[in-house]
């Protein structure tokens, strides 16, 4: 019986189609592989490979939770290969969404009638991430206030494990609106609102102004709390120390970071490095 | 000069001078290679640029730069932690740092004989 080679790739979802076209693109260059992807939040994903999970490739929405969670034990290098940004999406019958605009779109996401989601900060980046855009949101528009509204509008199951499942409501109606990546939206081909850049987290120029918001997350260890502050949104992808197949995972990696990689990236809607 | 403006590159940098970007990004890579993350911030503190210095624009002008061989970029992959992309100047990139010097200073020299002339002519009215 011959042995089929083995690529386990676990990866934020919101890397998913980039993820699936690059594997889609080593697939052909090497036929007979056995590759399988496995999606959820980065900080599920990182908490899983601490758990005892072993995979081949760890591609996540966040650069730091390599060191946060997982270096030096699990992993001991990561590649920072993109950027990307907080949009606020929705789709054509969205509740407001013919009056939205960048200077208004909170007191749209206030009303009554509306209904809006984030993801779980605890779980995934895109959740701790919409609460610094909301954090940013009260300083920029000078609206004192507007991060507890919003906060106190968006609880329960508005909180959902993953940004991709977030999109996925938004497209068929569920919600009116989602704080999401914009590479996300692209996927799914859904509307969108561009935040300003001092609140969208898009922009390394802004870095000292992001740092203004915070967010108290679960640490390592069950118990421990930690405050991140606001940053650039950056994705980065990792071999763990212990894969199984390191080589075929370095040919993968090659190819997220090659020209071909870059060009599927910048098709997904990601910014490539 | 006229040479070195039949390079693609540089009639794509000529055409483009009065935004001062990629000038700009010629010149911080001159000093010492960066990657983009810092070149965005750099760009935007030298205050040099027309251009909004935000993430797509900056990786953009690198790639094309890089197409045109005036930078070269590798993965930082000495150390272990955060490796990031990052670019140095080739030959060919000083060589257009050089043009670039070139198209400013002349457009110096016509806007300093502009204000010249307005300021003689304020003076005789």
């Amino acid at each position: 019986m011959s042995h089929q080679p083995t690529l386990k790739i676990l990866h934020a979802g919101a890397l998913r189609k980039p993820v699936v076209e690059c594997a889609k693109l080593l697939n052909e260059a090497r036929s007979g592989l056995d590759i399988q992807l496995e999606s959820c939040g980065s900080r599920a994903c990182a908490r899983q490979v601490r758990e005892g999970k072993v995979v081949d490739i760890l591609a996540l929405a966040d650069p730091m939770l390599f060191d946060e969670l997982l270096g030096p034990e699990y992993v001991d290098k990561y590649y920072i290969f993109a950027n990307d940004q907080i949009v606020l999406a929705y789709n054509e019958f969205s509740r407001g969404s013919g009056e939205i605009d960048a200077k208004h779109w909170f007191d749209i996401l206030l009303r009554e009638e509306v209904t809006f989601g984030r993801s779980n900060q605890h779980l995934d980046p895109c959740g701790y991430r919409t609460l610094m855009v909301w954090q940013l949101a009260e300083q920029y528009y000078g609206r004192p206030g507007l991060f507890g509204q919003l906060d106190q509008r968006c609880r329960g199951d508005l909180i959902y494990p993953k940004s991709y499942d977030l999109a996925s409501d938004v497209l068929v109606g569920k919600l009116d609106y989602a704080f999401e990546y914009l590479c996300v939206v692209n996927q799914f081909g859904l509307r969108y609102l561009t935040l300003p850049e001092k609140v969208n987290l898009s922009n390394p120029a802004h870095a000292d102004y992001y740092k203004q918001s915070s967010v108290s997350l679960q640490g390592r260890n069950s118990g421990d709390m930690i405050t991140i502050p606001g940053a650039p949104i950056e994705f980065a992808i990792a071999i763990p120390k212990n894969a199984e197949n390191p080589v075929l995972a370095k040919e993968f990696l090659d190819l997220m970071l090659s020209k071909k990689g870059q060009q599927i990236l910048e098709d997904c809607g990601l910014i490539p490095y | 000069m006229k040479e070195e403006a039949q390079n693609p590159a540089f009639a794509y940098i000529a055409g483009r001078i009065d935004k001062m970007l990629v000038p700009t990004l010629l010149c911080i890579l001159a000093n010492k290679p960066a990657h983009g993350y810092r070149l965005i911030q750099m760009v935007n503190e030298s205050g040099f640029s027309e251009i909004e210095a935000d993430p797509a624009t900056i990786y953009r002008n690198l790639r094309r730069m890089e197409e045109d061989g005036l930078v070269i970029s590798q993965w930082e992959t000495e150390n272990t932690g955060p490796a990031r992309r990052a670019y140095q100047l080739s030959c060919e990139g000083h060589q257009a740092l050089d043009y670039c010097v070139q198209l400013i200073n002349d457009k110096v020299i016509r806007m300093q004989a502009f204000l010249e002339q307005y300021q003689r002519e304020g003076k005789e009215s």
